[in-house]
C-alpha cells in the first residue's frame, strides 16, 4: 500500500503570494492625542513599484518607518513574506530590516565617510563590528559596491567625502547604500523632494530602474502627483492617515485628486 | 557603462588601512610605555581588594553617623548647598556674555573682545578650583567668600566653554536674516543666536550645577567653607568611622543631585521631542 505518496506541490501554480501584506495599522506618537495612521491596510506583490501619494501630514513617512518599525505601530500587523514584522524583536527585527533597503528625504548619508564606504555601510550588518570599524571588506565586495556606483554615474566620485557631493549625487549614493543591502523591498520616502524637478526626474528613473534590474517591490512616498503618474502604475492616496485610493492612477480624476490633496485644515499647509 | 579599476581602489584603501593599523601599533606602545615608567604592577591589583576591604571593616566600619547628625555638622551643609548655588548662579551669568565674547563666529568684538574673553575663561579653567580655593583664601583668609569665589571661577571656566562651542555650531541663517533686517549686535545674538542654543545652555546649566556641587563639598578642606572642613578635620585625627560617615553623606548629596538634575534634564528633553515630533 502505498500511502506515503508525499502531496505534489511544485507542479501546482502557487497563487502570487504578496511580498508585504499590510493590515489595520495604526500609529500614535507618544504624546498625541489622535493616531497619524488610522487602519492602513494594502498588499504588494514582488517587483512591484508602488507610489504613495497624499498631502504633507497624511502619514505617508510614518507609513513607510511603521513598516520596518523605525517608528512602533500600536496596533495592525505587517508581513514581509512570511515574516509577522510587527511581532519580532532585536535580532530577528535587524534581521529583517536587511530585507528592506531605505531612501530617505534627506539622504541621511555618513557626511565625513567616503562616497564607497557609504555604500559598503549598506551591508553593516552582515559584517563584523571590528572589520566594518577598520573599513577591512573583501575585495569582491568592494568590487561590487565600485560596479553599482559606477552604475550610477558616480565612477569618479568614489574617494570623495559624501559633504562634497551634490543633491542629486548624494541621493544617488543613498540609492546605491540601500540596494546593496540586497533588499527584497526598497522603502523609498520623498526621494526628490530636496532636489531642483529636473534632476527630480532623473532621480525617479533610476530608482525604477534600477529596482527593476534588481528585481525590488518598493513603495515609494511622493508627494509630487506629475511624477507619481509617470513612474508608478499603481498608486495608494492617503488622506488623514486613511487609504482613500488603491489602484491604477488613471482611476484618479481631477476631483479625486482634488478630495486627496483637499487641505481639511488650513494652518497645517 | 564606464567601469572604474577595481585594482587601484583597493590598492589605496590598503595604504589607508595600513596607516590605521600603524596609528594603533604607535597608541599600544604608547600606552606600555607609559606603564614601565610609571612602575605600574598590574599583578598588584589582585591584592588591592582584599586589602580595601580590611580596611574598611577594621577602621571605616561601623560609621559614625550621630556625628554627621550633629547641628552644627547639619549647618555646614546647608551652607555647602548655598554656596554652590550662588557659585552656579554667578558662574553661569558671567559665562554667557563671556561665550558670546569668545565665540569666533558671533562674537560681537572679533578682535579684542575675543581674545580676552578666551584668556579669562581658559585661565579660569586652567587652574582647579582647589587651587583657586588656596588663592582666595590666602588673599580674603579663611571662610565661604573665597569657597564661593572659587567655585564660580571653576563653573565658569567649565561652562563658558561648553556655551561657546555650541554658539560656534549654530546655523548661520537667522544670523544672517537678523543681520539683513538690520538688527545690531546685541539684536543677532538675543534673535538670532540665543533661541537656538537656549536648550543646549539649560542642559549645560544642569550638568554645570552638578560639577559644582560636587568640589563644593570638598573646597572646604582648605578652609574655604562648607562641610569639607570636617572631612580634613576627622581625617587629621584619623577618626575614620567619622571619615566614612561624611564621605557616605557626599555621596547621598551627589546621588540626590544628580537625580533632580537627571529628571529636570528629562523633562526639558521631552519638550523639545515633542515639538520635533508634531512637525
Amino acid at each position: 500500500m502505498d500511502v506515503l505518496q508525499a502531496p505534489d506541490v511544485t507542479s501546482k501554480p502557487l497563487p502570487a503570494a504578496p511580498l508585504l501584506r499590510v493590515e489595520n495599522l495604526h500609529v500614535r506618537y507618544p504624546g498625541a492625542t489622535a493616531d497619524v495612521l488610522r487602519g492602513v491596510g494594502f498588499e504588494l506583490a514582488p517587483r512591484e513599484f508602488v507610489a504613495v501619494i497624499g498631502a504633507s501630514g497624511s502619514g505617508k513617512s510614518t507609513l513607510l518607518r511603521a513598516i520596518n518599525r523605525l517608528v512602533e505601530p500600536h496596533e495592525g500587523s505587517v508581513r514581509l513574506g512570511e515574516v509577522d514584522v510587527t511581532s519580532l524583536r532585536g535580532r530577528d527585527l535587524r534581521h529583517c530590516r536587511r530585507r528592506m533597503g531605505m531612501i530617505f528625504q534627506e539622504f541621511n548619508l555618513i557626511e565625513r565617510y567616503r562616497v564607497l564606504d557609504n555604500v559598503l555601510l549598506g551591508r553593516v550588518a552582515s559584517q563584523s563590528a571590528l572589520r566594518t570599524l577598520l573599513a577591512l571588506y573583501p575585495p569582491a565586495m568592494i568590487a561590487e559596491a565600485v560596479a553599482l556606483l559606477d552604475r550610477v554615474g558616480l565612477g569618479d566620485f568614489l574617494d570623495q567625502r559624501a559633504d562634497a557631493l551634490s543633491g542629486g549625487q548624494r541621493q544617488r549614493v543613498g540609492i546605491c547604500r540601500a540596494l546593496f543591502q540586497s533588499p527584497e523591498l526598497l522603502l523609498v520616502d520623498e526621494p526628490t523632494s530636496s532636489l531642483d524637478p529636473r534632476i527630480a526626474n532623473d532621480i525617479m528613473a533610476l530608482i525604477r530602474d534600477l529596482a527593476q534590474e534588481s528585481g525590488v517591490a518598493a513603495l515609494c512616498n511622493i508627494h509630487d502627483v506629475g511624477l507619481a503618474r509617470r513612474f508608478a502604475a499603481r498608486v495608494i492616496a492617503l488622506r488623514d492617515g486613511v487609504v482613500i485610493h488603491d489602484g491604477p492612477f488613471d482611476a484618479l480624476d481631477e476631483a479625486a485628486l482634488g478630495e486627496i490633496y483637499a487641505v481639511t485644515d488650513r494652518s497645517r499647509l | 557603462m564606464r567601469r572604474t579599476a577595481v585594482a587601484a581602489i583597493l590598492q589605496r584603501r590598503r595604504q589607508r588601512s595600513a596607516w590605521r593599523f600603524v596609528a594603533l601599533l604607535a597608541l599600544a606602545t604608547g600606552l606600555w610605555l607609559t606603564l614601565q615608567y610609571l612602575d605600574v604592577r598590574l599583578e598588584r591589583f589582585g591584592t588591592l581588594f582584599d586589602r580595601l576591604g580590611l580596611l574598611f571593616a577594621t577602621r571605616y566600619y561601623p560609621p559614625d553617623f550621630d556625628y554627621i547628625l550633629q547641628p552644627r555638622f547639619l549647618r555646614s551643609v546647608l551652607e555647602t548647598i548655598h554656596m554652590a548655588l550662588l557659585a552656579t548662579l554667578a558662574g553661569l551669568l558671567l559665562a554667557v556674555p563671556l561665550a558670546w565674547l569668545a565665540a569666533f563666529n558671533a562674537s560681537p568684538l572679533p578682535a579684542a573682545g575675543k581674545a580676552a574673553a578666551r584668556v579669562v575663561i581658559t585661565g579660569a579653567r586652567a587652574i582647579h578650583e582647589m587651587i583657586w580655593a588656596i588663592v582666595f583664601i590666602m588673599v580674603l583668609g579663611y571662610g565661604v567668600l573665597a569657597g564661593v569665589l572659587a567655585l564660580t571661577l571653576g563653573c565658569l571656566g567649565f561652562a563658558g566653554k561648553l556655551f561657546a562651542e555650541e554658539i560656534e555650531s549654530i546655523d548661520e541663517a537667522p544670523v544672517e536674516a537678523m543681520r539683513a533686517a538690520g538688527a545690531g549686535p546685541v539684536a543677532v545674538f538675543l534673535f538670532g543666536v540665543l533661541p537656538q542654543v537656549r536648550t543646549a545652555f539649560i542642559g549645560i546649566g544642569i550638568y554645570t550645577w552638578d560639577v559644582v556641587f560636587r568640589s563644593a563639598t570638598v573646597v572646604g578642606f582648605f578652609g574655604a567653607g562648607g562641610m569639607g572642613w570636617y572631612l580634613r578635620r576627622t581625617a587629621d585625627q584619623l577618626q575614620s568611622d567619622r571619615v566614612a560617615a561624611i564621605i557616605l553623606l557626599i555621596a547621598a548629596l551627589v546621588v540626590v543631585s544628580e537625580v533632580i538634575s537627571h529628571h529636570a534634564r528629562s523633562a526639558l528633553e521631552g519638550r523639545t521631542d515633542r515639538r520635533l515630533l508634531a512637525r
